[in-house]
């Protein structure tokens, strides 16, 4: 008898668990969604790189975020503020052994903010733009048809309308002292990520984001109409986007929340 | 004497069936003769002593029958993992075709369903098996609750929920006496311990298995659980906490005498791979004669196969490059050679204590 009443009792146990782990859950999303959330944005196609799973066994649709790592780089990983010092502040131990080169060091979980259609961003298009003039100034004769230039010129383009405005600027361990830098919650994000030494001696050593914990954003059902519609409006082929997948040249505009838990959600997509 | 576990209760039977063989064999070279009275005491004390463990555990009472039974074993455990991973795809399959407020729904509700599920079988179902599938599967829903609640509504990860799902699946085993279960919360478990452990160094969670030495005190707390915790009444349980224990220390310690550069030590790499060689040889072999002291057969088997593991990793750090490959595979042979003959000298010699 004594071995059943156990046994109920650990079936009770673990239904308690399940309900008080559930019910936990609940409150935190409700917390971090019904509370002043600690930013709003209208981010485009451009942002949000809308891309379908690869295989067919996952229904679910998400909004991949899209950003830069500073105003040189296309590619995300690279910033010039995240320098040896800045890595210093964030509380990485960053030393070197006796032959200059950089021990291990493991990564951090932080905040970095994001800065929509700001100053790097504007220092983005005026580096490709630059960097075109460039060209044609050391190429006056003939530079029109060459292929250097075109893709110079194209870059600039895609820069100015395709390529996404959110530029990270920004990291640290307190979201409360990053946010009283940056107040605009319009125009700055602060997400949770990882952030990495990435280097081998004194001279090279920089940060690097390694993901953001939110990068990929789940679209509710009543929104999938919108991006369904899109697909069948949309004319142009896939295009391969800079994370090697497939975007398709959806036009959308979504509104993010970012709760008080620095967790996004979507509030509104046209 | 009453049996404390199904494992007591079989081997309890097994013991009556020994007895009756050899009370058999002692008949027939004339060396014991019961008489017919003591022969029907006898006879009937098993006969009543079996039926009841029968009934209460359903034991093997035939060879026949344990040879079934062990397919059954092994046939739920497939079926287990199976049906685990299949309510994983089924949900990817379909999930996104429902509103939020359905997903929620069917996600919280799934791990009480199966929990009840459980529950009732584990009382109509004297062999277990189906119990265990349906324990498995309220494991699997409840890992698949939070997932995919985390992946709705944007969740940043956490490695509480490693903590839940381990808990929860340890009630379960305890709950069902399914060993498999309770060695799949160890795991998590440790993953737990070990994240917690990295996390005090400043690094991020999910990068605990970076670092190797962080499973060395999970892997300590699991070792000493059965020695303060009696698990008389569950089957093979102390056994399951002491090998996946021994596994969750040697497989860091292994890793380390090899790649130096994941220590939290701030020495030269090759000296910290040394360290750790010495470490894996002196604790494997500690382990060997603990685990045969205490009579611990898991340990001093694990303990022994780590201790081959290390030494075979030596000779290939030492010969791999400098020697034939047929001279090193016979070098391996002969050394396995050496050590059972050691091996069969140290047994007779507890023979010999023994007597």
């Amino acid at each position: 008898m004594g071995s059943l009443t156990q046994k109920k009792t650990l079936f009770i146990f673990a239904a308690l668990l399940l309900a008080i782990v559930n019910g936990t859950i609940y409150l935190n999303v409700w917390l971090n969604q019904w509370s002043e959330p600690t930013s709003v944005v209208k981010l485009t196609q451009r942002e949000l790189s809308f891309v379908e799973e690869s295989h067919h066994d996952d229904s679910a649709l998400y909004l991949h975020l899209k950003w830069r790592g500073d105003y040189r780089y296309a590619y995300r990983t690279h910033m010039d503020w995240l320098d040896e010092k800045k890595l210093r502040e964030l509380g990485f131990r960053v030393q070197f052994d006796e032959n200059g080169v950089l021990k291990r060091t493991p990564q951090r979980e932080l905040f970095i903010v994001l800065e929509m259609n700001g100053k790097c961003y504007q220092n983005a298009i005026e580096y490709a733009r630059k960097y075109l003039e460039d060209y044609k100034n050391q190429n006056q004769q003939d530079y029109a048809n060459s292929a250097e230039f075109k893709a110079r010129q194209k870059s600039l383009e895609e820069m100015e309308t395709k390529n996404s405005r959110l530029c990270t600027v920004d990291a640290g361990s307190d979201p409360e002292l990053l946010r009283h830098q940056y107040p605009d919650k319009t125009k700055y994000i602060i997400l949770k990520g990882v952030i990495n030494i990435y280097g081998g001696t004194h001279d090279n050593v920089s940060g690097v984001i390694s993901q953001f914990f939110a990068s990929d954003i789940f679209i509710p059902l009543r929104f999938h109409q919108k991006f369904v519609e899109s697909q069948r409006e949309s004319t142009t082929d896939y295009q391969e986007n800079l994370l090697g997948g497939y975007d398709k040249d959806i036009g959308f505009e979504a509104t993010v929340a970012i709760g008080s838990r620095y967790e996004p959600y979507i509030i509104e997509v046209k | 004497m009453q049996a404390r576990s199904k494992k007591e209760a079989q081997e309890r039977v097994d013991q009556v069936r020994s007895f009756q063989r050899e009370l058999g064999v002692l008949e027939e070279e004339g060396l014991l003769s019961l008489s017919a009275e003591q022969k029907g005491r006898v006879e009937g004390y098993h006969d009543t002593l079996v039926r009841g463990l029968y009934e209460q555990y359903d034991v093997d009472i035939h060879e026949k029958q344990k040879q079934y039974s062990f397919g059954m074993v092994i046939t739920s455990f497939l079926g287990a993992v199976a049906l685990s991973i299949g309510l994983f795809f089924l949900f990817f399959q379909f999930w996104g075709l429902f509103s939020t407020a359905t997903q929620v729904t069917i996600l919280t509700l799934l791990p009480f369903a199966l929990l009840y599920l459980t529950y009732r079988l584990s009382d109509s179902e004297t062999t277990g098996y189906f119990t265990k599938i349906a324990a498995m599967m309220a494991l699997a829903a409840f890992v698949l609750d939070l997932m995919m609640i985390g992946s709705i509504f944007n969740i940043n990860p956490s490695p509480n929920s490693l903590l839940v799902w381990a808990l929860f699946g340890m009630l379960l085993a305890y709950a069902t006496d399914t060993r498999l279960l309770l060695g799949a919360s160890i795991l998590i478990l440790a993953s737990y311990l070990s994240a917690q452990t990295g996390t005090w160094s400043g690094m991020y969670w999910i990068s605990f298995g970076e670092r190797p030495e962080n499973f060395f005190i999970p892997a300590l707390v699991l070792f000493l659980i059965p020695s303060y915790i009696s698990h008389e009444r569950y089957s093979g349980f102390e056994s399951i906490y002491r090998v996946f224990a021994s596994i969750i220390f040697f497989m860091p310690v292994l890793i380390l005498s090899n790649w130096g550069y994941a220590s939290y030590m701030d020495f030269d790499h090759d000296h910290i791979e040394m360290f750790y060689q010495v470490v894996g040889f002196v604790v494997s072999g500690a382990g060997v004669y603990v685990g045969i002291t205490k009579n611990w057969g898991e340990v001093a088997s694990s303990s022994n196969i780590f201790f081959t593991l290390f030494l075979y990793t030596k000779f290939y750090d030492w010969w791999w490059d400098m020697m034939p490959k047929f001279l090193f595979f016979i070098i391996i042979g002969a050394s396995s050679i050496g050590m059972l003959m050691l091996f069969k000298k140290i047994r007779t010699a507890i023979l010999r204590e023994e007597a």
